[in-house]
């Protein structure tokens, strides 16, 4: 197996509702290495979103173990969170996300403004991920000039672009028509294909099945954990 | 080098945010407009001020002590002063001979309203009998001719030296030099002209023409009059010495008992210092209070709107987190939309207290035709422009700390769940 990005073991996430102490996690033990394409699936409830939260360093555990490249996450605190989230991994939501007064280089540029990149260095690179989504010639549209497609694009160059250790996608065709949402798919197979981890989370089987391997959880805990037999 | 990064973005935001909420940035600053205006008012209100306690001060000289029946100030018990008796010629007299530390001593005597009649015009104003002396005195400066001689006073001369009013109601631009006019029916010779030295509360000092002593006695008469006696110093830095050595001369020559109250009031510009200062206080302390107020108003509408802006922008803050936002970062960018607004607030004022200012000056120079008034400067002096910009700056913090607190501290998953 490849080197592990992701080790989780043993994993807990615990709510305090009131009086009531909720489990979104129970003891989740996962490893993910590098350039792998993993789906994480699951009902509502089962807690997907919690373990995607989790492994965008978003949230911490309550209990059990988090490596992320071998640093143990749990001990971080919000700014060390803030910088592995601005190196190490690239978000791409199913609402996009983008700011909306923003035009497509500067949304694409912005992981870079906080990683503090020369203003030169973060035009090159946002140029050249808006390229690799094929975006060239939108690149100081704002998202209001942009189809649904094209803004998902631009949310994928702002995940590529500091050339993340995961891309983690919530989602990421929820709010597109099917054909457009197959054209996605096929940016994030390319992505994978040139070297990317990629992790995504949806309920929808089409969707899971263009991953590797596929993840089930139900409950807070992992059901299965599959080789896609159809990719 | 990521700071810098930061900063420019969050200066990107805050232009952007302001621009996009223009006229809703602009009434929540107009607390800090008032403010600002009332600050830069109020400090070119005390430095017009300054302006005019100083060609004030000129008119009668900071070197001058003068010694009265009466205190100018009107401070003190009226009926004690009532009381005293007069001040002598001889009494002035005596203290010219024993005065060391003075650079001249010279008694002064007034008729509040005589009549000075140039053939058909006829003027009432004061006249003023006094030594060659006063003719060294600020209250003396001539623009044209020259003051009398001891000679001219002791010969009993019938010569005048006219106010800067006087001059110009009796001879309207002719030269009066050497021309006659004639006081309480008796003719004088004009030999000199004051420069106008009138000023705001002071305006009498124009109005009064200056003859010799002597000439004074027999034209008006001594009955009944209290003397002045002025006293020139001749450095500022004399007056405290002076002053104590002409109190005790004084005492001794009016006969008061050691433990009594002086019978007499030395009178000096350092009074109205004194009254000055309090009116310049008085303008401080009340614009302070209103500026501190607007101020105030000003920093909780800030405030509100930016946690309007904050909770506006919630699920933009959780994006920001997300690709790698630090606390501070978030902190910084609404710090510092919220003290560009204060500063908005502050360009917006500038040109409004500039009006303010311009028009109170144009009004009381050009309209009410008030001569005073052009020692006040018509601009709004500059370091005021920056104490307001940084007064602002300062507010504008305070007011988006807590707002930039709780966007800093919101937590990414809630934030990034949120919506509108």
């Amino acid at each position: 197996m490849s080197r592990p990005i992701i080790e989780i073991s043993n994993l807990v996430k615990r709510y305090e509702m009131g009086d009531e102490e909720v489990y979104a996690l129970r003891d989740v033990s996962l490893t993910i290495g590098t350039n792998e394409y993993v789906a994480i699936m699951g009902p509502s409830g089962s807690g997907k979103s919690t373990l995607m939260n989790m492994l965008g360093c978003l949230d911490t555990p309550s209990s059990g173990t988090y490596l992320f490249n071998g640093e143990n996450v749990r001990e971080m605190d919000d700014d060390d969170l803030a910088e592995i989230r601005n190196r190490e991994i690239g978000f791409v939501f199913q609402t996009f996300n983008l700011l909306p007064r923003a035009t497509a280089l500067q949304n694409v540029e912005l992981p870079l403004v906080y990683s503090g990149s020369s203003k030169e260095e973060r035009r090159r690179r946002a140029e050249d991920a808006l390229t690799r989504v094929q975006l060239a010639d939108r690149m100081t549209h704002r998202p209001n000039e942009l189809s649904g497609g094209q803004r998902q694009r631009v949310a994928i160059a702002r995940a590529i672009v500091t050339a993340p250790s995961i891309i983690l996608a919530d989602e990421p065709t929820g709010n597109l028509d099917t054909k457009t949402g197959h054209d996605i798919m096929a940016l994030f197979r390319e992505l994978w294909q040139a070297g990317n981890t990629v992790i995504l989370v949806t309920h929808e089987e089409d969707i899971a099945r263009h991953a590797m391997r596929i993840i089930r959880l139900r409950d807070g805990r992992i059901e299965s954990d599959t080789t896609n037999p159809d990719a | 080098m990521r700071r810098r990064s930061e900063i420019a973005e969050s200066v990107r935001i805050a232009v952007e945010s302001l621009r996009m909420n223009l006229l809703r940035s602009i009434l929540t600053t107009s607390g800090v407009v008032v403010g600002v205006v009332l600050v830069v008012v109020m400090g070119w209100t005390i430095g017009g001020l300054d302006a005019i306690w100083e060609q004030t001060i000129s008119i009668i000289g900071k070197d001058m002590l003068y010694i009265d029946k009466w205190s100018w100030s009107g401070g003190g018990n009226w009926r004690l002063m009532e009381a005293r008796k007069d001040i002598t010629l001889r009494q002035a007299q005596l203290l010219s001979e024993r005065m060391e530390s003075a650079e001249s001593v010279m008694p002064v005597v007034r008729l509040w309203s005589g009549s000075v009649v140039r053939g058909n015009t006829s003027l009432r104003c004061g006249i003023l009998g006094t030594t060659t002396e006063y003719g060294q005195t600020s209250s003396a400066e001539l623009s044209s001719g020259r003051f009398f001689t001891s000679t001219e006073d002791y010969q009993n001369a019938k010569v005048v030296i006219l106010g800067e009013g006087v001059a110009k109601s009796l001879f309207s631009g002719e030269d009066p030099i050497g021309q006659t006019i004639k006081i309480i029916s008796e003719p004088y010779r004009i030999i000199g002209v004051i420069k106008k030295r009138g000023f705001l509360f002071m305006d009498f000092v124009d109005n009064q023409v200056v003859i010799p002593l002597e000439s004074f006695r027999s034209t008006v008469g001594m009955f009944e009059r209290s003397v002045s006696v002025g006293i020139k110093t001749g450095n500022e830095k004399m007056v405290d010495i002076v002053r104590t050595e002409a109190i005790g001369h004084m005492r001794a020559i009016r006969n008061v008992p050691p433990g009594q109250d002086n019978d007499f009031s030395i009178n000096e510009m350092q009074a109205f210092d004194e009254q000055v200062k309090n009116i310049r206080v008085g303008i401080w302390v009340v614009g302070m209070g209103l500026t501190i107020l607007a101020f105030v108003v000003g920093s909780i509408g800030i405030m509100n709107i930016m946690y309007v802006s904050v909770t506006e922008r919630t699920k933009e803050i959780g994006v920001r987190k997300a690709i790698g936002a630090r606390r501070s970062s978030i902190l910084m960018q609404f710090l510092i939309e919220s003290a560009m607004l204060c500063v908005i607030g502050a360009l917006i004022a500038f040109p409004i207290a500039q009006l303010i200012v311009g028009s109170a000056r144009f009004l009381a120079v050009d309209v009410l035709d008030q001569e005073w008034a052009t020692v006040v400067s018509p601009l709004i002096p500059l370091d005021l422009l920056g104490i307001a910009v940084s007064v602002s700056i300062v507010v504008g913090l305070a007011a988006g700390l807590l707002p930039a607190l709780k966007a800093s501290r919101l937590d990414p998953v809630e934030a990034l769940r949120f919506e509108q």
